[in-house]
């Protein structure tokens, strides 16, 4: 009978959750501390607390609750407590975000994709016939404001907080994001310069409708917009684009690879800005560009360990393969990258990932906020890990904003000049 | 990718032995296991089940997650198992006798090899539930609980690993087992399960709920219906076109 549970015990150790960080309030805040200390006590990955004395933090933390006041105290409160493990993949999420991301996403569309380049937000992408575009927006101009608060002021509020240095560029793009959602029609302002010498020029834009892909609800995830862009790039290479790791993204995976040439010269698969998902897809991928069967990695329980295994698929991609990964690459994301470049069936592009890609689940609170807690330590094939360093990529690249604004991204121009050499 | 259980290898999940680290299943032990196996129905009521369809539902409240899983077997050791859950879509996984295969949202259609398969033609195994003692390698009882419990510390003989049972006595019923689930090239997992109700569904005794944990969650598996006998057609069994 027990065995029937073989299917829940591979999801739950699938879903390695995108990161989240933010804390928040709670009126009924005892119970919460109290469920939140529990759940991590029971079920914290290193029975040694990775030399932590778990139970002297919990006292420590409980001593204070008594001095909390409001909601922002506690949510300051829990986030340090939760930051005392060190590791990614531990937050409390509730339905009203703190201060840092206070909108929810209703629905209206910018348009526009952000990256982070060195400490700047920088316009990546500009969709055609956008709401961004009708703004005037271009691609390689840097965002200075939005909503009337500075890029920079929101950083220094980050670093302010207890955020990992390598992580910052990921909650900068959570942040400066959040605040252009809003519901169609809604307006938002913001102030753009197209170099680092010249003036800020002020805009608005009216959002629109989003119509693209949602993912749909899984467990306590709840269903959010989700992008899968496959083009030629010319010279018989493919580009293959995806934001989430999302089961119902697989199948038209599946079909763009199947569907390429045989004499393609090569794939590039770009993971930028790509926070994670089910972490059981990276093997599916995985298995749609190798021939043999292999243990991409595995997860160290509390107790026990899962694999990650690779099974080779019909109509697989063997040709030269780049990855293109960033700062903003998290969780799913590296522990796809880190496997293959660590095997060498890729090479990777870009900037270095942000070392957080610990297995987690979303657990729901006594007053319905939800713990994400990591379950699990994550090791490669070869017995790396990735939490806190990250993937280093073989090829260094950073963004160019002056070839952005030439209409080219220079992280996929030095994949595609690689590619191009291996053929010759 | 995602292995599966069917209806007679949940009957077995205690199974019985022969010999290793005590040496023997003791008699007391060997004792319980058959009264659990009569308490099931005994090996006459389930050799007339030819066929069967099984529907669960399964949920992880913790984590918001439901499952729909059906499982049809035909006797000696086909078996069609389909789950559904919402946002991750339908995994399918079958054994017609000769060859075993999956297909999943994410690893797609695949025949299964190697361990893999060896899991799933032993979970096809539908009499492996009733004879208790071919599953452990040893078994003795350790002791009574003060819930009143007999427990009886098994060997896995496959595995090697430790499995604890709990039994009602004198009846035989089994109420709680902690083991490590071992899914070969998928890794290893402690359980602990609990077999809440039993219910009768024509000659033989099914645990219709159950609940288990498993790293640090909760997981509650209901039977929601249990068809013996019923028409089966072959062709499910085999890996789709």
């Amino acid at each position: 009978m027990g065995r029937c549970f073989k299917t829940w015990l591979i999801l739950v150790l699938a879903i390695a959750v995108p990161s989240c960080c933010w804390a928040s309030a709670s009126l009924v805040q005892r119970a919460v501390f109290q469920a939140v200390w529990q759940e991590i006590n029971a079920n914290y990955y290193d029975t040694d607390f990775g030399g932590k004395d778990w139970e002297a933090i919990g006292e420590r933390y409980r001593k204070r609750l008594s001095a909390i006041e409001g909601p922002t105290a506690f949510d300051q409160m829990m986030t340090e407590m939760l930051r005392e493990l060190g590791d990614s993949h531990f937050s409390i999420v509730s339905p009203v975000f703190n201060e840092l991301i206070p909108n929810v996403w209703e629905g209206g569309e910018t348009g526009m994709d952000l990256s982070v380049v060195g400490n700047r937000v920088i316009v990546h992408r500009v969709h055609l016939g956008g709401a961004a575009e009708l703004a005037g927006v271009q691609a390689g101009h840097e965002l200075v404001s939005v909503g009337g608060e500075r890029v920079w002021d929101l950083r220094k509020r980050i670093s302010e907080s207890v955020v990992y240095n390598n992580r910052i560029h990921y909650y900068l793009m959570e942040v400066v994001e959040n605040r252009f959602f809003g519901a169609p029609g809604d307006k938002v302002s913001f102030c753009l310069k197209a170099a680092r010498l010249t003036s800020a020029k002020k805009l608005t834009l009216k959002l629109q409708t989003y119509r693209g892909r949602m993912s749909s609800q899984l467990g306590n995830l709840e269903e959010s917009p989700m992008v899968l862009e496959s083009r030629s790039l010319g010279s018989n290479i493919h580009y293959l684009r995806f934001d989430l790791w999302f089961p119902s993204l697989m199948e038209e995976m599946r079909s763009v690879i199947r569907s390429m040439d045989r004499d393609s010269h090569g794939l590039i698969i770009d993971i930028r800005g790509n926070p994670g998902g089910i972490g059981l897809m990276a093997t599916g991928l995985a298995g749609m560009l190798v021939e043999n069967e292999y243990e991409m990695g595995r997860m160290r329980l509390r107790q026990g360990h899962l694999n990650y295994n690779v099974y080779p698929q019909s109509g697989a991609f063997l040709g030269p393969l780049a990855i293109l990964v960033d700062g903003t690459s998290i969780s799913t994301s590296e522990i796809f990258a880190a496997d293959m470049q660590e095997t060498g069936r890729a090479r990777l592009f870009g900037s270095r990932t942000a070392g957080a890609a610990l297995p987690s689940v979303l657990k729901k609170l006594p007053n319905n906020y939800y713990l994400q807690m990591a379950i699990a330590d994550y090791v490669t094939s070869r017995g790396n890990r990735i939490e806190k360093s990250g993937v280093t990529p073989d090829e260094v690249v950073a963004l160019s904003t002056s070839k952005l604004r030439q209409g080219e991204d220079s992280v996929i121009d030095a994949a595609r000049k690689w590619i191009l050499r291996q053929s010759d | 990718m995602v292995r599966f259980l069917s209806l007679w290898a949940m009957v077995a999940f205690t199974g019985g032995g022969t010999t290793v680290l005590y040496g023997e299943i003791e008699p007391a032990a060997q004792k319980i296991f058959a009264s659990y196996a009569e308490f099931l129905g005994g090996v006459d009521a389930f050799e007339e089940i030819d066929t069967a369809r099984l529907k669960m539902s399964m949920e992880m409240p913790g984590l918001g997650m439901n499952m729909e899983r059906t499982v049809t077997f035909k006797a000696p050791d086909k078996v069609y198992m389909d789950v559904y859950i919402q946002g991750y879509g339908k995994m399918r996984q079958g054994f017609d006798g000769e060859n075993g295969w999956a297909i999943d949202p994410i690893q797609g259609r695949r025949p299964l090899m190697g361990r893999e398969l060896d899991q799933l033609k032993d979970e096809t195994n539908f009499r492996e539930g009733l004879y208790l003692a071919d599953k452990y390698s040893s078994a003795r009882v350790v002791r009574k609980r003060e819930d009143g419990l007999t427990t009886i510390e098994c060997i896995n003989a496959d595995n090697g690993l430790l499995e604890m049972l709990y039994f009602e006595e004198p009846i035989g019923l089994l109420r709680r087992s902690d083991y490590t689930e071992d899914m070969g090239p998928q890794g290893s997992v402690p359980v602990s399960v609990r077999f809440d109700v039993y219910e009768k569904v024509g000659d033989i005794r099914l645990p219709v709920e159950t609940s288990a944990d498993m790293m640090g969650t909760s997981v509650r598996a209901v039977i929601t219906s249990f068809e013996p006998n019923v028409e089966v057609d072959d062709s499910i069994f085999k890996l789709p076109e």
